[in-house]
C-alpha cells in the first residue's frame, strides 16, 4: 500500500495530504457500494439502450419490409406499366399495318411487304406476281342492304383469299373492296394461274347472311415479272390495268397483264382527262327525244340524254364516256349538269308558248343513293310534277331495302316521278320494283324490235302493259323504229311511245323546231 | 453534465493521489448522486462543482490550476477515446478549429441532451488563432487545459494570452517551435 503523505510524482505537483481514517474497512465498503451501483447503473442504461435498440431494430425490420413490399409492388406496377405500354404499341402497329374488319393487312403493310418480297426474289432471281382483286356489286350490296352486310360480305371474301393462298402468299385488303395478293416462283407461273381462276370461282357462290342469299363475285388482274426486272409500283400498276380490263371484260373474270392492255389504258386515261376539261368547258349537253302520246298523237313529254361534244372525237354518246366518268367520279356533276340544262330549256320552251308536259331524266342507282341528292335537288328550281327519274330496271337484283325505299319516297316528295327504265330486259324482281310504286314502266327496246314478225313478243309486250295497267302505271315503248312499231304498240295498248320514228335524241335548238313543227299535228300526219 | 466526465474525473484524482482522498472528497462533497457515476449517465454540474472545491481544498491546490490539470488530461483522454477527430488533423490549431463545427457537432448526434459550450475560433495567422470560450458554466480554467492538452497531443508548445470574460474567455493561442520530444 502506497504512503498516504509521499509525495508522488502526480500531475498536481504536491504533497498529498495524509487523511485519517477510522475504519478503513467502512471506507472500502462504501467505495465497494459506489462501484456496484454505478456498476448497477451502467447495467440498467446498457439494458434500456438495448430494449432501444432491439425495438428500434424491430421497427427497422418493419419499415425495411414495408419498404421491401413498396419497392415489390412498385416493380411489379412498372413492370406491368411496361407491358402495357409494350402491348399498347405493338397493338397501335398492329393497327397501323393491318384492317381492323378483316384482320389482312393492310395497304401500308403492303408497301413494306413489296420491298421486302422484292429484295428476296431479287436476289435469287424470282418471279413475283401481284393479283388485284375487286369486288363486283359490292356497292350495291352496300347501298342496298347496308353495311353489315357488306362487312360480312368482305369478312368472308378475306376467309375465301386466306383459304386458297399458301404459305408464303401475302393477302392484303387495300380499299373497301380491294384485295391484294403477293406471292412468288422460281419459274412457272402455275399458283398464280390458279389463283387467278379460282378466286372468281370461289367468290360467285352465294353468301348467306341475316337469312339472305348475297351474291357477289369478284375480278381478278394478275401481273408477274422477274423481280430484276421491274418495280413494285410497276408491278401493282400493271396488275390494276389488268383488273380493270377484267372488270370490262364482265364479272366474274380473271385478266393477266399485257403490253397492249397498257397501251389500251393510256388512252383510257388521256380519255378520262378529256372529260375533266369536258366538264370545265362545259361540253356536256343534254339531248332530247320525244315521248308520243298513243291515244292523242300529242307531245307527251321528252327525255333527256346526255351527250358529249368533244372537239376532237365529235358528238359522244353515253357509251363511250359513262363508265370512265363513273370510274373518275365525275357522273353526278355530268347528271347535275344535265338536270339544270334541262330544267332551264324546259321552262324557256313554256316562256316561248311551246307546250311540253313533262322530262325525265335517267339517274343511277349510285347516284340515287348518293348522301347529298336531296341537298341539290333542293337547290334546284325543280318543276314539280312535271318530271321524272328513269331508273334502269336491272339495278334492283332483289326487293330494295328500307333506305332505298325511304330515299325513292324522299324523291316522290320533291314531285319527282319514278320511272323504271328497260322494264322486261333485266333480271329486277316484278314485286321488288312495284315496291318502289313507279309512275311509270317503260318496255326495254330489246322487245320491240321483233315484234312485228314475232308473236310471242307481242304476247309479252301485252303483258307487261297489262301489268301496267293493272297497278295503274303508264306504259311507254322504247324503240319506236316504224310506223309499224308504233301501230302494233298503240294496238296492244302502250300509252307512250318513243323511238326514232318520232324523232332521235336531239340538241335544244333542234328540239325547239320539232315541238315548233310537232304543234297541231296528229300522229296520222306523221305517218 | 455527462457521466463520462465525473468517471473521468475520479478516475484522475485516484490515479493522481489515493483513494482515501477519493473518498475524502466525496464523503465532504454531500453528493446527490452519492458519489456514483457511470460514463453514460448524466448529472447535475453542481456536484462536479462539489467535488473540485473539495479536492482543492484537501490537496490545498486552487480550483484554477485543478481544473487546468485535469483539463489537461482530459484531452489526453479523448484522443484516446476517440481517435477519429485526431487522426485526419496535423497540428492543434486545426484541430481547435474543427470543434465547434465538426467535434461538437458530432458529440450532439451521439449524445442529444449534452450540453455544450461554443468554441469560436478565428484564425489570425499560419501560428495563431483567437479562440472565444462561452460557457454558462464556469470552467474556464478546464478549457485552458484542454487547449494546453491539444498542444502537447501534437507535440506543440502553445503560448496563451488569457482574456476572462463574463461569459467564459478570449484565448490569443500562439504556436512556437516544436516542443522537444
Amino acid at each position: 500500500m502506497t504512503s498516504p503523505n509521499a509525495v508522488a510524482a502526480n500531475a498536481f505537483g504536491l504533497p498529498l495530504p495524509e487523511i485519517s481514517t477510522s475504519d478503513r474497512i467502512k471506507v472500502l465498503e462504501r467505495r465497494c457500494q459506489r462501484e456496484k451501483a454505478a456498476r448497477q447503473q451502467a447495467e440498467k442504461f446498457l439494458e434500456e439502450k438495448s430494449l432501444e435498440l432491439y425495438e428500434a431494430n424491430q421497427e427497422l425490420k418493419k419499415l425495411n419490409h414495408g419498404l421491401e413490399q413498396t419497392i415489390n409492388d412498385r416493380t411489379n406496377d412498372l413492370r406491368m406499366a411496361l407491358q402495357n405500354i409494350k402491348d399498347a404499341q405493338k397493338r397501335t402497329e398492329h393497327l397501323a399495318l393491318h384492317d381492323t374488319l378483316t384482320g389482312l393487312p393492310n395497304r401500308r403493310y403492303l408497301r413494306i411487304h413489296l420491298d421486302k418480297v422484292f429484295e428476296e426474289s431479287r436476289n435469287a432471281d424470282r418471279f413475283v406476281a401481284i393479283l388485284h382483286i375487286d369486288l363486283d356489286r359490292f356497292k350495291l350490296i352496300n347501298d342496298t342492304l347496308g353495311h353489315a352486310s357488306g362487312d360480312h360480305v368482305l369478312k368472308v371474301v378475306a376467309q375465301i383469299l386466306n383459304d386458297v393462298t399458301i404459305d408464303g402468299d401475302f393477302v392484303a385488303r387495300i380499299g373497301g373492296d380491294e384485295f391484294v395478293i403477293v406471292t412468288s416462283f422460281d419459274s412457272n407461273p402455275v399458283h398464280v394461274k390458279n389463283l387467278a381462276k379460282q378466286i372468281p370461282a370461289r367468290a360467285a357462290k352465294p353468301i348467306n347472311h341475316d337469312e339472305r342469299e348475297l351474291r357477289i363475285g369478284a375480278s381478278v388482274g394478275y401481273a408477274y415479272n422477274k423481280a430484276n426486272e421491274t418495280a413494285p409500283d410497276k408491278l401493282l400498276v400493271s396488275s390494276d390495268i389488268a383488273l380493270y380490263q377484267a372488270k370490262d371484260l364482265g364479272r366474274g373474270m380473271a385478266q393477266e397483264f399485257t403490253n397492249e392492255l397498257r397501251v389500251k389504258m393510256n388512252e383510257k386515261k388521256a380519255l378520262g382527262d378529256e372529260i375533266l376539261i369536258g366538264l370545265e368547258k362545259e361540253e356536256f349537253i343534254p339531248f332530247y327525244q320525244p315521248k308520243i302520246c298513243a291515244v292523242t298523237n300529242e307531245i307527251e313529254g321528252l327525255e333527256a340524254l346526255v351527250r358529249w361534244q368533244n372537239p376532237k372525237r365529235g358528238m359522244l354518246a353515253p357509251d363511250a364516256f359513262l363508265s370512265l366518268a363513273s370510274d373518275i367520279g365525275v357522273l353526278a356533276k355530268i347528271d347535275d349538269i344535265v338536270l339544270q340544262r334541262t330544267i332551264a330549256d324546259f321552262e324557256h320552251w313554256h316562256q316561248l308558248g311551246l307546250h311540253v308536259p313533262r322530262f325525265s331524266v335517267n339517274i343511277s342507282l349510285g347516284r340515287l343513293m348518293e348522301d347529298d341528292l336531296l341537298e341539290r335537288l333542293d337547290a334546284m328550281n325543280l318543276p314539280r310534277g312535271r318530271m321524272g327519274f328513269e331508273v334502269v330496271e336491272s339495278i334492283f337484283f332483289d326487293a330494295p331495302d328500307a333506305s332505298t325505299l325511304k330515299r325513292i319516297s324522299d324523291i316522290k316528295d320533291r314531285g319527282i316521278d319514278i320511272e323504271i327504265d328497260d322494264f322486261g330486259s333485266g333480271h329486277a324482281s316484278i314485286i321488288g320494283v312495284v315496291q318502289l310504286h313507279p309512275s311509270t314502266l317503260k318496255i326495254d327496246r330489246y322487245l320491240i324490235q321483233d315484234i312485228i314478225d314475232n308473236p310471242v313478243q307481242q304476247k309479252l309486250v301485252k303483258a307487261i302493259i297489262e301489268i301496267g295497267n293493272s297497278l295503274n302505271l303508264k306504259v311507254v315503248a322504247e324503240g319506236i323504229e316504224t310506223m309499224e312499231h308504233a301501230a302494233v304498240c298503240k294496238e296492244l295498248g302502250c300509252d307512250v311511245l318513243q323511238g326514232y320514228f318520232f324523232g332521235r335524241p336531239m340538241p335544244c335548238d333542234d328540239f325547239k323546231q320539232f315541238l315548233e313543227n310537232w304543234q297541231g299535228k296528229a300522229f296520222e300526219h306523221k305517218t | 453534465m455527462k457521466g463520462m466526465v465525473f468517471t473521468e474525473f475520479l478516475d484522475f484524482v485516484e490515479a493522481q493521489t489515493n483513494y482515501d482522498i477519493v473518498d475524502e472528497m466525496i464523503e465532504r462533497s454531500d453528493l446527490p448522486s452519492g458519489g456514483v457515476y457511470s460514463a453514460t449517465g448524466k448529472y447535475e454540474f453542481q456536484e462536479m462543482a462539489s467535488l473540485v472545491s473539495n479536492l482543492s481544498k484537501i490537496i490545498n491546490l486552487p480550483v484554477p490550476e485543478l481544473l487546468q490539470i485535469f483539463g489537461k488530461h482530459l484531452m489526453g483522454r479523448f484522443s484516446q477515446l476517440y481517435p477519429e477527430f485526431f487522426v485526419a488533423e496535423t497540428n492543434a490549431l486545426s484541430l481547435l478549429e474543427k470543434v465547434e463545427n465538426y467535434v461538437h457537432v458530432e458529440v450532439k448526434k451521439l449524445y442529444p441532451d449534452a450540453e455544450l459550450p461554443t468554441l469560436d475560433v478565428k484564425r489570425l495567422g499560419p501560428d495563431e488563432v483567437v479562440v472565444r470560450y462561452i460557457s454558462c458554466r464556469p470552467l474556464g480554467d478546464l478549457c485552458i487545459g484542454l487547449i494546453e492538452g491539444c498542444g502537447e497531443h501534437f507535440g506543440e508548445q502553445l503560448d496563451m494570452t488569457i482574456d476572462k470574460k463574463e461569459d467564459g474567455l478570449e484565448v490569443l493561442v500562439s504556436r512556437q517551435e516544436r516542443a522537444a520530444a
